[in-house]
């Protein structure tokens, strides 16, 4: 160990710019690397206010096509009556919430500018089903929700621009209608994209686009032990149930394995009108993974190439004195994987700062309380991945240059200028 | 006792173009505790079959047999395992490794040998540098030493493995005429103090002089 490391610290001090590029280009595979694997896991792991993603499943929408024109179809998120009519009541659920996606709306305070923030309408299941903390005031009810009451909760962030100090009871202008303030909740992360919102209000119960579609979701808060194929397979039933009910109306669901897993939201899948094929999309994923490494390592074996051709007599030497040819390959890999692991620690910091400003940069409004906490970006897998991906890289980039090494002959080699 | 024993040995080097033949039937026995040395003009094939005894490289054709193990018939790993247990090499540019201090290229023999504790590896280092009167330089790297205290390190590094054989490859041929002489001084010591066989490459008659044995070499041919 102690000769690998003066062998680096020399190679250092020799060939610095060959082997700081070393370090650096390592340095950004990982941190590459790192902040994929840190997105995706922000978007799969549990956090405030989606503290049970590991139990969420999520009904987004529905396909409906025509019986007699096969190729006439439409989709996207339900109207509140169907949208219970396929998820309410479900076996296994602990909590069904309907809400909408949240968009951008113009808020306005009694004494301030309006400003945009986002908007998004719940029923008052959203704050069973997601775990947000009350800070003032309290949640909307189920009555004030049937009545689709003109209350309103808003972010602690959005509280603070529009009022200032005690929002609760005051009133605000909230998309053109005068809204009060019943309660405060903690900020929430934009990463939390299917509870984040800055101001919430009661959805609508009414018909919106057609008596099928309008703007709702279910979010279903499963029971702890049990397997989201049951809840799929009663949900797969209730839409054979709703086809009956409207093939008068000439119209037959097409079923794409609803409601979705985090990872299937996590995927970024949009299609209201495709089934997600999760299995698909992380063979892309592990093929992007693949590429950010071979590339670089394809960078970073040329270089090692270039500094073990001046170190060729050396290995001559080495053989001379009794080192095998395996013993070369792996000393050349195992002082590699130094350079790589610094490197990799170099990226690995890179990543985790760089995650704790995105958030920040995706969301400035959001509030520092918003961001994912470090000890969820430091989860174990992370660490996993990120020295296993320096191995890895290791391996690739290491691996022709020290076999080339082990096959020199050792009287060529000594005699090598 | 024979130490080494080469038999027929040719050496032919092919391109796709020419053909050089560097050694021709080269038969050469060397017994043990004999200080040979091996003249001739550049190009006659010393080195090569200095290699050849030292099992850097392969004849062509015939066989080494060294300490009565014919060495022919062995595979990578087993050359590397015998060269280590039984050979030391002194070169003329030395080779020391540059990123490695005095103790450590010392100590390059003693890392490939199983069943030496790092104990036993850093007193034998102390003793052969004490007795190489390298000792105050231990901790020093090979660009900080001069020509001649480059070689006494090589020199260290070919006999702590405590070989049979040591090959000498012009010790002496990058160095002026006083370190060259302490430099024989002490192969001759390690010679008749230590029983080592030396076989040992030179142009310099004077050295080869204070040999046991010279053989000398013309266009790949022993010829006396």
């Amino acid at each position: 160990m102690k000769t690998k490391l003066l062998q680096i610290v020399y190679d250092m001090r020799t060939q610095p710019v060959i082997a700081w590029v070393t370090v650096i280009g390592t340095a950004l595979s990982i941190f590459l690397i790192m902040t994929l694997v840190m997105m995706q896991q922000v978007s799969l792991l549990s956090f405030k206010p989606e503290s049970h993603r590991d139990r969420m499943l999520y009904g987004k929408y529905i396909e409906v096509r025509s019986i007699q024109q096969e190729n006439s179809s439409s989709s996207g998120p339900m109207s509140y009556d169907v949208a219970k009519k396929l998820y309410d009541g479900l076996e296994g659920v602990e909590k069904t919430a309907y809400q909408t996606d949240y968009y951008s709306v113009d808020v306005k305070g009694p004494t301030n500018e309006k400003f945009a923030a986002d908007l998004r309408k719940v029923d008052e299941n959203f704050w069973q089903v997601y775990d947000y903390d009350l800070i003032d005031g309290r949640y909307f009810n189920a009555d004030e929700v049937d009545a689709e009451r003109k209350v309103a909760i808003v972010s602690e962030l959005t509280a603070r621009r529009l009022f200032g100090e005690n929002p609760v009871g005051q009133h605000f202008e909230l998309d053109h209608n005068d809204y009060e303030v019943v309660g405060v909740v903690s900020d929430a992360s934009k990463l939390a994209s299917e509870a984040y919102a800055q101001v919430f209000a009661p959805i609508t119960h009414r018909a919106e686009w057609s008596d099928w579609f309008g703007s709702i979701n279910a979010a279903l808060l499963v029971e702890e032990g049990i397997d989201f194929q049951t809840v799929r397979d009663q949900v797969k039933g209730r839409y054979a149930q709703f086809d009956t009910e409207i093939a008068a109306q000439d119209g037959k669901t097409v079923y794409h394995e609803a409601p979705f897993d985090q990872e299937t939201i996590a995927s970024g899948h949009q299609g209201s009108n495709t089934t997600p094929d999760n299995s698909g999309e992380k063979a892309v994923r592990i093929l992007l993974y693949a590429i950010l490494l071979v590339v670089p390592a394809i960078n970073l074996s040329s270089m090692l190439h270039s500094r073990l051709r001046r170190r060729v007599s050396e290995i001559g030497v080495r053989r001379a004195f009794g080192c095998t040819r395996s013993r070369i390959i792996l000393d050349i890999i195992a002082e590699n994987l130094i350079v790589t692991i610094v490197g990799g620690i170099i990226g690995f910091v890179m990543g985790i700062i760089f995650a704790q400003c995105y958030d920040g940069l995706y969301s400035s409004s959001t509030g520092d309380a918003a961001r994912p906490a470090l000890s969820l970006l430091l989860d174990w897998h992370i660490l996993v991945f990120a020295f296993g991906a320096c191995f890895i890289l290791n391996i690739i980039s290491a691996s022709v240059p020290a076999w080339q090494a082990s096959r020199l002959k050792p009287v060529e080699a000594i005699n090598a200028k | 006792m024979a130490l080494i024993e080469l038999s027929g040995i040719s050496k032919v080097y092919r391109t796709k173009e020419i053909e050089t033949t560097a050694l021709e039937n080269v038969n050469l026995t060397v017994n043990k505790g004999e200080f040979l040395s091996i003249m001739g003009p550049s190009g006659c094939g010393k080195s090569t079959l200095l290699n050849i005894i030292g099992l850097l490289d392969k004849p062509t054709t015939g066989t080494v047999r060294l300490l009565d193990t014919d060495c022919s018939t062995l595979g990578d790993n087993a050359l590397a395992h015998f060269r280590n247990a039984n050979l030391g090499f002194v070169f003329q540019s030395f080779h020391l490794i540059p990123s490695l201090s005095v103790a450590d290229n010392v100590e390059l023999p003693l890392i490939y040998r199983s069943g030496l504790s790092a104990a036993e590896r850093h007193e034998r280092i102390d003793k052969v540098l004490e007795r190489l009167g390298m000792s105050h330089r231990k901790n020093h790297l090979p660009a900080q030493l001069s020509g001649g205290q480059c070689q006494r390190v090589a020199i260290a590094r070919a006999i702590v493995g405590r070989p049979s054989i040591v090959l000498a490859d012009e010790p002496t041929g990058n160095l002026d005429s006083k370190m060259g002489a302490e430099v024989m001084d002490l192969l001759k010591s390690l010679n008749k103090e230590d029983g080592i066989t030396i076989v040992m490459v030179t142009h310099n008659e004077a050295q080869a002089q204070q040999t046991d044995r010279i053989v000398r070499f013309f266009d790949g041919r022993i010829i006396s």
